[in-house]
């Protein structure tokens, strides 16, 4: 082969291998543009952007507007979408559609588009969504029931923790999954809580000594929660004692050293998990009556409770070596 | 005048040196041909990885790899605050920031003092790596992550680096700039790679790009800004071919080689098991990624240095030529000291891949690539004169290499799109027409920085060279092309008086 021949084939290779890549590059951009994923890209670069504020709330809304319908309906059904880019996809997916339509939809439209439409008037908190969750979350199919049960996790206020309570109650799902709901929520639950548990021995009163935990000390949770300490059942004072440690209820520490002599060995292994927070000399005097405990797994919580304890004092001196 | 047998005699030697050069050029064709393959498997893979992978898992697991992000300032007064500000902004689980300045003559202290409410800090370290006398140290009160370590000045990142990772309390460090602004999620995506495999990945890097001000780089409409200068244009191109090409084909062997100063997150047992930074270098980081290399292979450990192909952050690049040679001359020189220095690995197959290709490859098409482009220069140029090479031949030669060249250019292209999917359709033909003009632009200005760079190395010189920052005066914002002007306009612009 020529030198010339040569030449000419490596100089067409090279535009060829150009060219492939260039078209490549094209195609890839032209194709993507009208994807879901486009869509969802676009939104995470206008954050990257603009973190807060108005210009990212207006440049939010116009990347909504010029996205197609079914992408909206998509990003908003989702639990894991961002809340208040969600919602502006609400807004704008009812602008189109309508509420009336919405609320048909969410009555009684096939199974996904019942999951859309609630998730569009949730996101809205439109006053009528209530009673279709609460139908929703009593629905059989679980693809339903769980979308219903993060709504209402979404609506974070007392009526539907209400829902969520009464859904407990009739076992309608696991009460650990509602459970998980209800401590997203930032309103205070615990004079639901506190009402509930006053009403009697009650067939949840293990999630609602768990819950109110989870909120803020006030007496009357610390009252509550202390005539939950000697329930016959001990899964209950367990909890029970655990909620109080947590509240930072005065006398925790008090019960927790007589919860030592607990007739079940798993209430006193919490007992001594409590007493492993206070750190002082009562507490070990307590805890190393529990290395005496005739259960094994209270003597061995209680050793590692020491040894931690041991820790902390030691290392508290020096921070950094 | 020469007689003809002189004439004849010419003709042979440039013919003969003609023919190693066509054979040099063949092989760097081959070569670059390979490093494509490689970097379409290595992205490929990454992609397919990175659509499992979970930032959400990482941000909400208590189990995530706490780490100390570590950097290194010196008289940066124009862009500290907003670097610091994107260090401390990081969405991630448990980080802190340890900045040191190395001793500053401008107001970088000052600023950062008054701007993080810097209270002074009495804390013992172990001084397990050798570095300058630390003068003082500081915590802030506004944001108690900020340690500022101030310590004297000894002409060397590498000092200033090994004095902050004293200070670092996490098992990994991620050492960076005091110049570059890093996107909120930089640590996040570097360490998820980390995450999947802690005992094997010791190093991992990601790709930047460069603004003359990186600290205005906020697209307002979602798409990234991009600098349209030029010289930027073009240095984001070396930059995308080096981190978005290079680096991932390397990667996919296990023998990635510079893991840079500007993001780097390293295991620091390492820094125990090795030792520290290497003042000794013009430039500490790829010799160190060369030492890690050395010694694991050395003992048949399994590790792993990672490219990701994910822009972490944007630094401040050079705005005019003169400054530009200065700075690539000292990285050819680095090259060159390191590759010098681990001569040893070379062809050796003890050192696997890492020996018999990334070594040879260096050394190669790297470290003496700007003498032997001089060469085939001065070669072609002879052959023309000598009338032995056909103008049409010529021709060809210089499109086939214009269109090679420009293929990784290309390929980054692609590969940056399609992991970020935020260009605009223009800056990807304004960046594919740069990177046909590349070949006439750049690397002409590169080849007399590689060549200046050489002249260094054999001088033996181990200055640091660091540019002057950008005039920010002017409060420039990033070109968008030409400004539009009605005719009316254009009339009513102030003309010189007549004299």
């Amino acid at each position: 082969m020529s030198t010339d021949a040569f030449l000419l084939l490596l100089a067409l290779g090279a535009f060829c291998l150009w060219a492939t890549l260039l078209l490549f590059t094209l195609i890839d951009y032209a194709v993507y543009r009208g994807t879901y994923g486009h869509f969802l890209s676009g939104l995470d670069a206008l954050r990257r952007h603009h973190g807060a504020g108005y210009g990212a709330y207006a440049a939010f809304r116009g990347h909504m507007q010029a996205a197609q319908t079914r992408y909206l309906s998509r990003y908003l059904a989702r639990a894991d979408s961002d809340p208040p880019t969600a919602r502006l996809a609400a807004e704008i997916y009812i602008e189109r559609e309508g509420a009336e339509h919405m609320l048909a939809l969410a009555a009684d439209g096939r199974r996904q588009q019942r999951v859309t439409a609630l998730y569009a008037l949730t996101r809205v908190m439109h006053r009528d969504v209530r009673p279709l969750l609460q139908t929703a979350l009593a629905d059989p199919h679980p693809l339903l029931a769980y979308a219903a049960l993060d709504m209402l996790g979404l609506c974070d206020d007392t009526d539907a923790a209400g829902i969520l309570l009464r859904a407990v109650d009739a076992g309608i799902l696991p009460a650990s999954r509602i459970s998980a709901q209800l401590e997203r929520f930032r309103t205070d639950l615990s004079a639901l809580h506190i009402a509930r548990l006053r009403q009697g021995p009650g067939k949840s009163r293990y999630w609602d000594a768990y819950l109110l935990g989870k909120g803020r000390y006030s007496p009357e949770a610390g009252a509550v929660l202390d005539e939950l300490l000697s329930d016959e059942d001990a899964a209950v004072r367990k909890i029970a004692l655990a909620s109080l440690a947590e509240l930072g209820a005065p006398g925790a520490r008090e019960r927790a050293a007589e919860k030592l002599s607990d007739p079940v060995f798993y209430v006193r292994t919490q007992a001594v998990r409590v007493l492993t927070g206070f750190r002082d000399p009562e507490a070990v005097r307590a805890l190393s009556g529990a290395l005496a405990d005739s259960h094994e797994a209270v003597r061995l919580a209680a050793q590692k409770a020491l040894l931690s304890i041991e820790d902390a004092l030691a290392g508290s001196g020096a921070r950094h070596a | 005048m020469l007689e003809l047998a002189d004439l004849h005699a010419v003709h042979g030697v440039v013919m003969r040196f003609a023919k190693l050069i066509y054979a040099y050029q063949g092989l760097f064709i081959a070569s670059l041909l390979l490093v494509l393959v490689l970097a379409v498997l290595y992205a490929l893979r990454r992609f397919a990885l990175q659509s499992v992978e979970s930032h959400a898992t990482i941000m909400g697991s208590k189990l995530s790899i706490p780490v100390s992000i570590v950097a290194a300032a010196l008289n940066e007064e124009k862009v500290i605050l907003p670097a610091v500000r994107s260090l401390l902004a990081q969405n991630y689980p448990e980080f802190e920031v340890i900045l040191v300045d190395d001793g500053s003559t401008d107001g970088t202290i000052d600023l950062l003092r008054e701007a993080y409410e810097l209270i002074p800090l009495d804390v013992r370290v172990n001084p397990a790596l050798p570095s300058g006398p630390v003068t003082a140290a500081y915590r802030s009160r506004r944001d108690p992550r900020l340690t500022v370590i101030s310590k004297e000045n000894r002409k060397s990142k590498a000092d200033a680096l090994n004095c902050g990772i004293n200070f670092a309390h996490y098992r990994y460090l991620c050492c960076v700039d005091g110049d570059t602004i890093y996107s909120p999620d930089a640590l996040l995506d570097g360490m998820s790679i980390v995450q999947r495999n802690p005992s094997e990945v010791v190093g991992v890097t990601s790709y930047f790009g460069i603004s003359r001000t990186p600290e205005a780089t906020a697209g307002a409409d979602g798409y990234r800004v991009v600098d349209r200068h030029w010289l930027s244009m073009l240095q984001n191109l070396d930059l995308m071919r080096s981190f978005l090409v290079n680096r991932l084909a390397f990667s996919e062997i296990g023998a990635m080689m510079c893991n840079p100063g500007a993001f780097a997150i390293w295991r620091k047992d390492l820094f125990a098991e090795i030792g520290g930074y290497d003042p000794g270098f013009s430039c500490e980081d790829i010799e160190f990624t060369y030492r890690v290399h050395e010694h694991f292979r050395r003992l048949r450990r399994r590790y792993q240095i990672a490219a990701l192909p994910k822009l972490v952050a944007m630094t401040e690049g050079p705005d005019n030529v003169g400054a530009l040679v200065k700075q690539r001359a000292r990285w050819q020189r680095v090259l060159m000291e390191t590759v010098w220095a681990y001569r040893r690995m070379t062809l050796n197959p003890r050192y696997g891949t890492v020996g018999l290709v990334a070594m040879p490859y260096n050394l190669v098409f790297e470290a003496i690539s700007p003498l032997v482009q001089l060469l085939s220069i001065v070669a072609v140029a002879v052959m023309a004169l000598l009338q032995v090479i056909d103008p049409r031949e010529l021709l060809l030669l210089l499109i086939a290499v214009e269109l090679i060249t420009s293929a990784p250019s290309l390929l980054a292209i692609l590969i940056d799109n399609r992991q970020h999917r935020d260009y605009r359709l223009r800056d990807i033909l304004l960046l594919t027409v740069y990177s046909l003009l590349d070949f006439f632009l750049f690397k002409p200005i590169i080849l007399v920085a590689g060549l200046k760079g050489s002249v260094d190395f054999l001088k033996g010189r181990k200055s640091w060279d660091k540019f002057e920052r950008n005039d920010r005066r002017k409060s420039r914002k990033p070109w968008h092309g030409m400004e539009r002007r009605s005719g009316k306009d254009r009339r009513a612009r102030p003309r010189w008086p007549k004299l």
